[in-house]
């Protein structure tokens, strides 16, 4: 029995290419052989062969007339919009400014927080560009007034963690991580930091408001 | 210009010459576009995706290595960038902030429904987009472009062991979706 239903499996992968005429001629002949004997292939090889059917049959919609007459120039277009900027660069726009302060402050709850398995905070390029020469005084006022634009308390402010306040830049990063971290709960998506960081480039400050408060409902509840 | 071989077009490219660029769009764009179009259904999105794809060719191009082919370089560009459409997408649905019909719910409904409200073509794309990543890219390249195994492996990064298989899962999950839905 073993043997048979390898023999089938082997067979098996090889109907889709079989229907399609896709095999070369010594891979078809043995599919030929196998399926004079096996009624269970012969009926993967209809279903298989009707789905293409169907397949074929349903075709999309086509894009409509003229497109691909028109779609260079708008590619030159859109290239000749294109700042001359990375995706860091785009990110550093002023009005990240008080989100992204919001945003530290829920992102040092995440990072305190160690709600996800385990990531890997620590083995960080960044750790060590954000070493303190700020009086942590400042700091501790400046997350203060930040603090209260924030839909939700209370806060638990860490100094290691305020220091990051100090640059958009490290603050975007941490909340694209903070989103990337949470994306694993919904899929095992490859979902990749730069990715996250598109995706806040691309939002509004109630957006962003909206991340904040979902990752806090995540972690905190 | 549209007599040259890829290679000498971005040799031409990589020395200064635009046209070179503007045939290499005119050449592969139906293809991109469809191949775009098989992972995202919506027109509008796969436009956008698709010129993207041309301008980070535009700019990739100078370091691309002269060993690889273009067109599947050009693939697996397109390729990721239609998954990562759909990631962004999947993450923003999370976030709330843009409702839509995730495709899982529609087989809650009735398939009395669904066959009313929905052509074949519209049941076989939601059955393409309910594969996993890997089926998806795999049964799109192979179904619908008739790339070899060995092309796909390249635009995927993965070896050639495998890829049939994944290709005869995706088939047989797209077959039992459409026969549930549809009665096929
Ligand atoms: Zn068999």
């Amino acid at each position: 029995m073993s043997k048979r239903s390898t023999g089938c499996e082997l067979v098996r992968i090889e109907i889709p290419d079989y229907v399609s005429d896709r095999l070369g001629s010594a891979e078809r002949q043995r599919v030929d052989a196998h399926l004079l004997t096996c009624q269970s292939c012969r009926s993967e090889l209809e279903q298989v062969t009707r789905l293409f059917g169907v397949i074929d049959h349903a075709q999309a919609t086509p894009p409509p007339t003229h497109y691909f007459d028109n779609l260079l120039p708008r590619i030159r277009s859109r290239m000749s919009r294109r700042p001359a900027v990375g995706i860091v660069g785009k990110a550093l726009n002023s009005r990240w400014i008080l989100p992204t302060a919001a945003a530290l402050l829920v992102v040092s709850l995440l990072v305190s927080v160690p709600f996800l398995g385990d990531p890997d905070w620590s083995n960080d390029a960044r750790e060590g560009t954000y070493a303190g020469d700020w009086n942590n005084l400042e700091l501790l006022d400046l997350a203060d007034q930040q603090s209260e634009h924030l839909p939700f308390s209370p806060m638990i402010i860490r100094q290691e963690n305020i220091a990051h306040a100090l640059g958009e830049k490290l603050i975007t990063d941490q909340l694209a991580d903070a989103v990337f971290a949470q994306s694993m709960f919904i899929e095992t998506v490859p979902f990749s930091n730069v990715l996250a960081h598109e995706m806040l480039q691309e939002m509004s400050d109630e957006e962003i408001n909206n991340v904040i408060h979902r990752l806090a409902e995540r972690t905190l509840l | 210009m549209t007599g040259k071989s890829d290679s000498e077009l971005v040799d031409l490219f990589r020395n200064g010459d635009e046209t070179a660029f503007n045939t290499i769009v005119l050449r592969y764009q139906e293809k991109i576009y469809w191949v775009v179009r098989r992972f995202i259904s919506d027109h509008d999105d796969a436009d956008d995706i698709v010129q993207e794809v041309f301008v980070k060719a535009y700019e990739g191009l100078r370091t691309f290595r002269g060993d690889a082919q273009l067109y599947t370089w050009l693939y697996r560009i397109a390729v990721n960038a239609s998954l990562n459409h759909i990631r962004l997408k999947r993450v923003k649905e999370f976030f709330r902030f843009e409702e839509t019909i995730a495709p899982e719910t529609i087989e809650h409904e009735t398939p009395d429904h669904i066959v009313q409200s929905n052509e074949q073509r519209e049941i076989i794309e939601q059955a393409v987009a309910l594969l996993p990543e890997k089926q998806k890219a795999v049964f799109i390249l192979r179904h619908y472009d008739q790339l070899a195994y060995e092309e796909i492996a390249t635009i995927l990064k993965t070896s050639v062991g495998g890829l049939k298989a994944n290709y005869f899962h995706a088939v047989r999950k797209v077959e039992r979706y459409v026969k549930k839905i549809h009665g096929l």
